[in-house]
């Protein structure tokens, strides 16, 4: 016969995300209501206190599981802030092995096209409290490669050995140490397939795969710099899934399919991001009482599946902005007649993915 | 400092892990250890111990959500604990009742008997609590996942008392008959 203690055990192994979701400790009912008034009598009031703590957890809690998910089991997601203070430039042109970085602050650009943005090299300064050091890269042929997604199986992806990450960089390291090949990772880094190895490099880790995007200095005007000359989306994704910003923030992982009889509305979606122009993230513009475009304007995210076994992951805003997710601080503003046919499109195939 | 900032320190082999671990999360092991042993000591030295296990297990591992890794290896040596201390006439906590309830779930001596394996009790368990209403849901893990007494959880909540127990007598019960159907039980 079963026993309980085997249910009490068996639960120690529930999906985390009815732990988090049990944490939160969100009161089920407004403030005020009479019978939990009559029923908590005296406690009700320290039970309101204890609410307004609760929110606060949540809050705690919403930002744990935004960092936490999607970006491969738990690899870094650059989130708006860690972006502004993380950075690692070469100092002094090219670099070779055995000369030296600085880590330091980011700026947003001092070059300014007539058309798009072009993404600094990272000023990093080796202050005391940067976050550079915590964040996963590796430096190679003087460029810095941020941890983008880790992404399953590794046969389609990985290509030619180029040279081993160090992960010799931690919180004490000092400027000297910021040498090629160094990083705050280790692991064999190899070229990704369909990719230029300037713009994307992995490391493979079992049956997984680490990949590293390098964005500095990139220039991009249009969306078709990103999209097809370094991500080649046109002709090459097998899938369109998509998922809620909720279900994404709270990695519910209610994600969904775009059926394949919808081909039209995504090839015009990506064909209008190709046509759009890139602009900075933070000069979308906020309504009064909003904080920032991640919390107040995303809708859904979209998940291109490449032949090659990549994922393209699109986060997608209110008034049409579609931003590459490794490049948190630029986007597109595309044409309004694309962005709406493809939303409203996700609206009808599941209306409770939205928002 | 955030998670995935904490997570890394422990890839970076840097001691600061465990500080920035217990400085971000040492409350909150605490209590689940608490509730469950019933005793500070016995919670200190459970909570030290979820620091070794988390430092032996990161790298490789990159936990998804930190909070509920640490509280998963904090709730399963705490009830390693427990046992043992029962096995020694010293349980104590709110396991004892959390197991009395339990009982409920499970059919009487009538019902054939197996031998269920975890993982698949762990499933059926992972589909019950999908299928259950989300309040259900949260009262539920508050109860048998942090052994959280009734009354916490209706303050926590803002609910009656009567509202929880009513509740969770009412998912035992469910959970009882998808035991049954499921024919593990």
């Amino acid at each position: 016969m079963m026993e309980s203690r085997q249910i009490l055990s068996a639960l120690g192994e529930i999906k985390e995300k009815f732990v988090l979701e049990a944490e939160a400790g969100e009161p089920f009912r407004e403030a005020g209501a009479a019978d939990v008034d009559r029923a908590a009598g005296k406690t009700w009031r320290m039970s309101r206190r204890k609410a307004v703590t609760g929110r606060k957890k949540t809050v705690t809690g919403q930002r744990k599981a935004e960092m936490g998910r999607r970006n491969g089991r738990g690899w870094k997601i650059l989130t708006a802030a860690c972006a502004a203070i993380l950075g690692v430039a070469i100092l002094g042109g090219g670099l070779g092995a055995g000369e030296w970085f600085r880590v330091g602050t980011q700026s947003r650009t001092e070059e300014t096209p007539a058309v798009g943005v072009v993404i600094p090299p990272l000023e990093v300064s080796h202050e005391e409290n940067s976050v550079a050091d915590m964040i996963g890269f590796f430096i190679y042929q003087g460029r810095v490669y941020v941890q983008y997604r880790l992404e399953n199986g590794i046969d389609d992806l990985v290509g030619e050995y180029v040279g081993r990450a160090t992960g010799s960089i931690d919180e004490w390291s000092s400027e000297e140490d910021y040498v090629e090949l160094a990083g705050s990772i280790s692991g064999d880094i190899y070229t990704v397939n369909g990719m230029s190895p300037e713009f994307m490099l992995c490391i493979p880790r079992g049956e997984q795969v680490d990949l590293f995007i390098n964005d500095n200095g990139l220039t991009l005007e249009t969306g078709a710099d990103l999209f097809e000359e370094r991500l080649h989306l046109s002709g090459n994704y097998l899938a369109v899934e998509y998922e809620g910003r909720e279900s994404w923030f709270y990695g519910k992982e209610e994600v969904y399919s775009v059926g394949s009889e919808h081909e039209t509305v995504i090839s015009r979606f990506v064909e209008a991001m190709n046509e759009a122009e890139f602009m900075w993230a933070e000069d979308i513009p906020l309504e009064e009482g909003q904080r920032n475009i991640f919390d107040d304007k995303e809708i859904y995210h979209l998940y291109f599946r490449m032949e090659n076994g990549l994922t393209v992951h699109l986060r997608l805003f209110d008034g049409g902005y579609v931003m590459f997710s490794a490049l948190h601080r630029v986007c597109v503003q595309i044409d309004e007649a694309a962005f709406s046919e493809m939303t409203e499109l996700l609206v009808k195939e599941n209306p409770s993915a939205g928002n | 400092m955030d998670d995935n900032q904490i997570i890394a320190l422990y890839w970076a082999r840097s001691e600061n892990a465990i500080s920035e671990t217990a400085k971000k999360y040492g409350n909150y092991c605490h209590r689940v250890a608490l509730r469950i042993l019933d005793s500070r000591e016995d919670s200190e030295e459970c909570v030290n111990d979820t620091w070794l296990k988390a430092w032996e297990a990161i790298p490789p591992t990159w936990p998804e959500h930190l909070s509920a890794f640490l509280g998963k290896i904090t709730r399963n040596l705490a009830l390693q604990r427990h046992e043992k201390y029962n096995a020694a006439k010293r349980g104590s906590g709110q396991v004892p009742l959390a197991l009395h309830e339990l009982e409920g779930c499970i059919p009487g001596k009538g019902d054939v008997e197996k031998i269920i394996d975890e993982m698949v009790l762990t499933e059926i368990l992972n589909r019950f609590l999908e299928g259950l209403p989300p309040e259900s849901r949260r009262i539920f893990v508050r109860r048998y996942w942090y052994l959280h007494s009734v009354k916490e959880i209706a303050e926590e909540y803002r609910l009656s008392e009567s509202k929880v127990k009513v509740t969770l007598f009412r998912t035992r019960s469910k959970l009882r008959q998808l035991l049954e159907k499921e024919g593990v039980a």
